[in-house]
C-alpha cells in the first residue's frame, strides 16, 4: 500500500478547513496554528514537487508527457518518504493517456474527499476567483473544464483537469480499489465531532476526543476569519478580497436568482441526490 | 563524424550534434567537454540517487526522457547522447542545455545556481526563485533596458584565483513564453520554438551576452504573493546560505554525485560577499516595469 493521503475536493468545498484541522490535531498544541503554515502541501499539481523529482523543469515539456509522468512523480515521492503523506489535491481522478491513474494508486494510502452543496460551491468559486456567477456556472457545467490551462504562460502551477462538478466528485468516489472517505461539508458544520473523527479514524491517527475538540475549536471559522484579518492568507487569490468569507450553509439563498440555481440543478442533479442535496421531490436539501 | 567547437558556460566544447545558438570556441583552447552521439546504458550500476527520469552516483548521470533522447553525462567532461529517432535537433539540444548540462556542472565542482543573471556595473546580478516566479522575464526585461545578458536558467558560480565568487556566462538565448515576449514588445514570428509543440520560443542575444566570469556582486530572490505592494529587504545572514542552496539547479542531483563539501564552501563564500535580497511582488498583474525599477534602482545602489 502507498503513503499518501489524498485531500480531495473540487475547490471551494472545506479543503483548507480540513488542513487547517488536521495540521491542529498533529501538532496538539496550546494555541490555533498559523494558517499560513499548514501541513499538507504542497498542493499536488504543484510545479516544484514535479520537477525535483522528475529532473527536468516541467515548463520544457508537453501536457502529455507532463500527464504520462505525474504517477511516477507520486510514486517516487511516495517510496523516498519515511512516512504517511498528506497532499492536498483539486485534480479529478483521471487517467493519462496511458490508462494509469494520475495519482497512482501504489502511491495512495486512501483520500478524504470532500464533497459541498454545488450551489454554495458556485458562489465561494466566483468570489474566490472575482469572477461573475454566470461564468462560473459554465465551469461547473464543463466537462473539459481544467485549472491553470493557458498554453500562452507559465503558471506555478500544473493543469489541473476539474470535469464537471458531478464529474469531479464521480471519479473518486466511484473508482474502483480506491481507499475513499467521503464527507460533506455541510456534516463538518453540523456535526464537527463526528465530520472530523471521522477523518482521525480514516487516515490512521491515534484517536483522541480531547485532542479532536480542540483541533476543532481551533480551526472554528473565527479563528480562520481573524488570522485572514490579521496577517492575510497566502492561499487568497489576488483579485479577490477575503478567502475566508462566510463559511456558511446555503449562503447561495442570498446571492443567486432561481434561474442560476436551476441551471447547476439540471446539470448536477443525479449526484445532489445521491449526496442529499436534493430530497426526493428535487427541493434543495441546505 | 563531423564536429563542431563551441564556447559555452567557460567552457570549450566539441560537440557531434550542432548547436547553432552558441558561440564559436576560440582557436586553440584546450576542450573540457566532449559531446558525442551513442547509445546510453538503461541503468547505471549502484546509483546513489533516483528521480522519475534519472540517476546519479559520483561521477555519472544518466538521465531518459522518452520519444526524445537519453543522456550520460560523466566525469564532468563528457555527454553522450542516444536520440529517438523522431526528436528534432532543437529538442535534444533543450534538454542538453538543461538537465544535462546542469549535471556536467556539477560534477565539474561549480555550485549551479538555477537562475538568470545579467551584467552591471557592479558584477554580475542573479536572478533566483521557483519555476514561473519571473527569473526568465526579469532578465530578459533587464536586457530590453539595455542590459547584457549573462545566462538564462542555468548560472553556475565558482572561485576566482583570489577565491572570489564568480558567476559564469551560460549561452545566448532567452527563452521567453507567448506572453513574456509580447509583454516585451518581441514578435514571436520570427522566432524558433523551444519545442514544436509549446509557446515557448529561443530569442538570440549574441549581440548582448557577457562571454565572461564576472564577479558576483548580487543575488535577488524573487517571490510573489497576494498583497498589493511589493516588498524589498534584505536576507538576513542566516538565512543566506540555505537561500543559496536551495536554489541550486536541480539540487536533488548534487545528492547522487557525493559533492556536497565544494558547494557547501562555495555557498558559504558566495553568501558572505554578495548583496542578497528577497523581493516580493503582487502576483497578479504581474507589474514588470515595478519590478524591474525597484530591481535596478537596488542593484545600483551603494
Amino acid at each position: 500500500m502507498g503513503k499518501i493521503y489524498w485531500i480531495a475536493s473540487y475547490p471551494k468545498s472545506g479543503n483548507t478547513w480540513t488542513r487547517t484541522f488536521l495540521t491542529n490535531y498533529w501538532r496538539n498544541l496550546d494555541q490555533p496554528v498559523d494558517i499560513n503554515e499548514l501541513e499538507g502541501g504542497p498542493i499536488a499539481s504543484a510545479r516544484e514537487l514535479f520537477d525535483e523529482s522528475v529532473g527536468i523543469e516541467s515548463s520544457d515539456l508537453t501536457s502529455a508527457e507532463i500527464e504520462r509522468l505525474r504517477p511516477r512523480v507520486y510514486r517516487e515521492v511516495a517510496e523516498n518518504s519515511p512516512e504517511n503523506l498528506y497532499l492536498k489535491v483539486h485534480d479529478a481522478y483521471t487517467c493519462t493517456p496511458d490508462g494509469i491513474p494520475l495519482l497512482s494508486k501504489e502511491a495512495t494510502a486512501g483520500a478524504i474527499y470532500l464533497i459541498r452543496n454545488p450551489l454554495d460551491v458556485l458562489v465561494s468559486f466566483a468570489h474566490h476567483s472575482a469572477r461573475p456567477v454566470e461564468k462560473m456556472i459554465h465551469a461547473l457545467n464543463d466537462p473539459n473544464y481544467a485549472f491553470v490551462n493557458s498554453p500562452n504562460r507559465m503558471h506555478n502551477q500544473l493543469v489541473q483537469k476539474l470535469l464537471t462538478w458531478s464529474g469531479h466528485v464521480l471519479s473518486w468516489v466511484d473508482e474502483p480499489g480506491l481507499n475513499v472517505l467521503v464527507v460533506r461539508y455541510e456534516d463538518m458544520h453540523r456535526d464537527p465531532e463526528s465530520a472530523f473523527g471521522a477523518m482521525v479514524r480514516f487516515a490512521g491517527l491515534d484517536f483522541d476526543e480531547d485532542r479532536l475538540r480542540k483541533a476543532i475549536r481551533f480551526s472554528s471559522f473565527d479563528v480562520l476569519q481573524s488570522q485572514e484579518q490579521e496577517h492575510g492568507f497566502g492561499e487568497k487569490m489576488p483579485f479577490s478580497e477575503s478567502f475566508f468569507r462566510k463559511g456558511k450553509i446555503g449562503s447561495w439563498r442570498e446571492q443567486l436568482s432561481d434561474e442560476q440555481a436551476a441551471e447547476i440543478v439540471s446539470g448536477q442533479r443525479a449526484v445532489m441526490r445521491r449526496f442529499g442535496y436534493l430530497d426526493e421531490q428535487d427541493q434543495i436539501v441546505f | 563524424m563531423q564536429t563542431y567547437s563551441y564556447s559555452a558556460f567557460g567552457l570549450t566544447l566539441t560537440s557531434e550534434l550542432a548547436c547553432p545558438f552558441l558561440f564559436p570556441a576560440q582557436p586553440d583552447r584546450p576542450v573540457d567537454v566532449h559531446i558525442r552521439m551513442g547509445s546510453v546504458p538503461a541503468e547505471l550500476d549502484a546509483p546513489t540517487a533516483k528521480g522519475v527520469l534519472y540517476q546519479a552516483r559520483p561521477n555519472q548521470f544518466l538521465m531518459r526522457l522518452d520519444d526524445v533522447a537519453a543522456f550520460l553525462v560523466s566525469d564532468g567532461n563528457e555527454i553522450i547522447i542516444e536520440r529517438a529517432p523522431q526528436a528534432t535537433d532543437d529538442e535534444v539540444l533543450l534538454f542538453l542545455f538543461g538537465s544535462a548540462i546542469g549535471a556536467l556542472l556539477h560534477q565539474r565542482g561549480t555550485l549551479v545556481m538555477h537562475a538568470s543573471a545579467i551584467e552591471t556595473e557592479r558584477g554580475a546580478v542573479l536572478f533566483v526563485g521557483h519555476s514561473g516566479n519571473g527569473k526568465s522575464t526579469t532578465a530578459a526585461a533587464l536586457h530590453k533596458r539595455g542590459y547584457r545578458i549573462l545566462a538564462d536558467d542555468i548560472c553556475p558560480l565558482a572561485l576566482d584565483d583570489n577565491g572570489n565568487p564568480v558567476a559564469l556566462p551560460g549561452f545566448p538565448q532567452l527563452k521567453l513564453w507567448a506572453d513574456t515576449a509580447q509583454k516585451l514588445a518581441h514578435e514571436t514570428d520570427g522566432l524558433r520554438r523551444v519545442r514544436p509543440q509549446l509557446e515557448k520560443f529561443g530569442l538570440l542575444v549574441h549581440d548582448e551576452f557577457v562571454n565572461q566570469p564576472l564577479p558576483l556582486h548580487a543575488i535577488y530572490h524573487l517571490t510573489n504573493n497576494n498583497k498589493k505592494e511589493f516588498k524589498l529587504e534584505p536576507i538576513e545572514d542566516s538565512r543566506r546560505f540555505n537561500i543559496i542552496l536551495f536554489n541550486t539547479y536541480r539540487k536533488r542531483f548534487m545528492d547522487g554525485l557525493e559533492m556536497r563539501a565544494d558547494h557547501f564552501k562555495l555557498a558559504t563564500t558566495a553568501g558572505k560577499t554578495a548583496r542578497m535580497r528577497r523581493v516580493t511582488r503582487p502576483s497578479a498583474p504581474f507589474m514588470l516595469d515595478e519590478l524591474v525599477e525597484l530591481l535596478e534602482q537596488d542593484f545600483k545602489a551603494d
